[in-house]
């Protein structure tokens, strides 16, 4: 009996996929860019995940060259060979385009894609409005600074119950959003909330009033300082920031706000 | 980084600038659903290729109840132990009925394990925090589609494992293909673990790519003011939230956000649809489904499914008025 040496292509296609894919995953956590896709509270599940790739792929290198006494069995390696075919193309095509194209953020268009707090959820509680725990700490007299660590809450507080801070002033940041039925001076100043990954992004924010609003195209990022004042919008009673100072600076490094993030 | 810069500032010269951002918005949703279903697709190839090598028939026939279909409701609590993602359950549903656990309970722990989770639980809670009865409603939703689409399961199907041909062959060859001999030796074992899952992983994850590309397409194109006009009616508003749950294929842990952002505007039994309905059949897992099971089997439990999930939103629609309690 002859021994014979046996190459797999399909185990030397999979385990490049493979290691492509561990790299790629490297490649976002390094830049720390990691968290322009998902929430990082599963950024530790994601690396670990990124290793067993790297596992998998050296498993899989293994496999591309056998020694065996008899022919393969070749009922065996057919039919496998087979339910994989069409599937490399996804994965190659996949990873071209992560690799090929720009890590970017959402832009201001997905917001009438997803919709507005403000619009469609104008009193519907959403993330820890009751008990409100943030109602003292921001009814001292000191100005509201809004962090992105409080941010759904601060909006939600700003949103539902603006009687209590009317007067306060208030410095936040976050890009243009024009909701139809807005008037000529007045804009939306939005933020994506993400829970899990991106495509559950919720953008969140809180209408202002400024007669410089034409200035200002939508997904222009400001950092604004202003009053909490009480408007109408829709026919509905709604808390509005009348704008003081109005800075026009880059996107953050950080874009999107992260709910229930611990901080470090 | 440089090379990306490049080549987007070439893109941007053949394509209009508001193509570009749709198109950027699209790769951005479309591989943020990719990233963050690894880890779970990772740990449910692992832990399928690990029963598939570890665990043999006879261990399993022992942990079974008697009368079967008595675990039925067990098989729903079951999920606790093992918290997975939606798109996480399906390999592990796969080496469960290849090793001879009937369909009737195989499918109630897919369905309820990514609903009955703590983390899952918690987040509904944040959600719509001062109506606790929406986590409750949920759960509560989860149990009847779970618990009576395994009862119809047992009756239309019995003991019937309805894989595919290509998962019946699966099934037959006990080798994980790599070497034809079973072996008692640990370390093998261990070997052809990793070489199972990684068969699996490409042969769920192109389905998960394919699921999560269709997501994707939804999320960006489909505006959901678009829902908005059937927001109040009994019917329409519950089969408009459940579809709308099959298309995004978002994450268990977070639909109840989204749910919660259409809470003036929708019927409280078309949100719980939604709730329950998309993380146990979405387009992800309904395609990965197909590539286990008999396509006859997978349509008819979307259809099973689909049947209860409108049975019980309406009646939650009929007691509560249609209003968050």
């Amino acid at each position: 009996m002859n021994r014979q040496l046996h190459f797999h292509i399909h185990s030397l296609i999979k385990s490049l996929v493979l290691l492509s894919s561990f790299n790629l995953i490297r490649v976002l956590l390094s830049a720390e860019q990691l968290s322009l896709y998902i929430h990082p509270r599963f950024t530790f599940f994601t690396e670990v995940a990124d290793y067993l790739l790297l596992i998998l792929a050296l498993a899989e290198f293994s496999r591309v060259v056998s020694i065996s006494n008899v022919p393969v069995n070749s009922l065996h390696q057919h039919s496998h060979g087979h339910d994989l075919n069409g599937g490399y193309i996804l994965f190659v095509a996949t990873l071209f385009f992560a690799m090929v194209f720009p890590n970017s953020t959402l832009d201001a268009t997905q917001v009438s894609n997803r919709g507005l707090n403000t619009r469609i959820t104008p009193n519907t509680a959403t993330i820890e409005n009751l008990p409100r725990p943030l109602a003292e700490e921001l009814k001292t007299p000191k100005g509201i600074v809004v962090t992105d660590l409080k941010y759904t809450e601060i909006m939600s507080e700003l949103n539902q119950f603006p009687d209590d801070y009317i007067g306060k002033e208030v410095n936040m940041t976050g890009f243009v959003f024009r909701s139809p039925g807005q008037s000529s001076n007045q804009i939306s100043l939005v933020r994506y909330v993400i829970t899990c990954c991106t495509a559950d992004a919720l953008p969140y924010g809180i209408l202002c009033e400024t007669a410089s609003a034409k200035q200002y195209p939508d997904g222009t990022w400001l950092e604004i300082q202003g009053v909490v004042q009480k408007g109408k919008y829709d026919n509905e009673p709604v808390g509005m920031i009348k704008l003081s100072s109005i800075k026009k600076i880059t996107e953050p490094m950080h874009p999107y706000v992260f709910p229930y993030e611990t901080p470090e | 980084m440089q090379t990306m810069d490049m080549f987007s500032n070439i893109l941007s010269s053949f394509i209009e600038p508001t193509q570009l951002s749709q198109f950027i918005n699209f790769k951005v949703t479309f591989l943020s659903i990719i990233i963050e279903s690894l880890p779970f697709l990772l740990l449910s190839v692992f832990v399928s290729s690990l029963i598939h090598q570890f665990i043999n028939a006879e261990t399993i026939y022992k942990l079974l109840p008697k009368r079967k279909i008595y675990g039925i409701i067990p098989a729903c609590f079951f999920g606790i132990l093992l918290p997975v993602c939606d798109c996480g359950t399906v390999p592990i549903a796969r080496s469960l009925v290849v090793k001879g656990v009937p369909l009737y309970l195989v499918i109630p722990f897919m369905f309820s394990a990514p609903i009955i989770n703590p983390v899952t639980v918690l987040a509904t809670h944040y959600a719509f925090t001062p109506h606790v009865s929406m986590v409750y409603l949920r759960l509560g939703m989860a149990f009847f589609i779970a618990c009576f689409t395994g009862w119809m399961i047992s009756l239309l199907f019995g003991e019937s494992k309805e894989l595919n041909r290509h998962t019946q062959f699966y099934a037959e060859c006990s080798c994980t293909c790599a070497d034809n001999i079973e072996s008692s030796n640990f370390f093998l074992k261990l070997r052809n673990t990793l070489y199972g899952a990684c068969d699996e992983f490409f042969s769920m994850g192109k389905y998960l790519i394919l699921g999560a590309m269709i997501g994707a397409l939804v999320q960006n194109f489909v505006p959901r003011s678009s829902l908005l006009g059937v927001g109040q009616n009994n019917i329409l508003s519950i089969l408009s939230m459940m579809l709308f749950g099959f298309g995004i294929s978002v994450c268990s842990s977070a639909d109840a956000f989204i749910a919660s952002s259409f809470a003036t505007s929708f019927t409280s039994g078309s949100l719980v649809a939604f709730m329950a309905f998309g993380p146990m059949i979405d387009v992800k897992n309904t395609l990965m489904l197909l590539s286990a099971f008999k396509f006859r089997f997978v349509s008819l439990l979307i259809i099973i499914t689909i049947g209860f999930c409108i049975t019980g939103a309406v009646l939650i629609n009929i007691v509560s008025g249609g209003k968050i309690i």
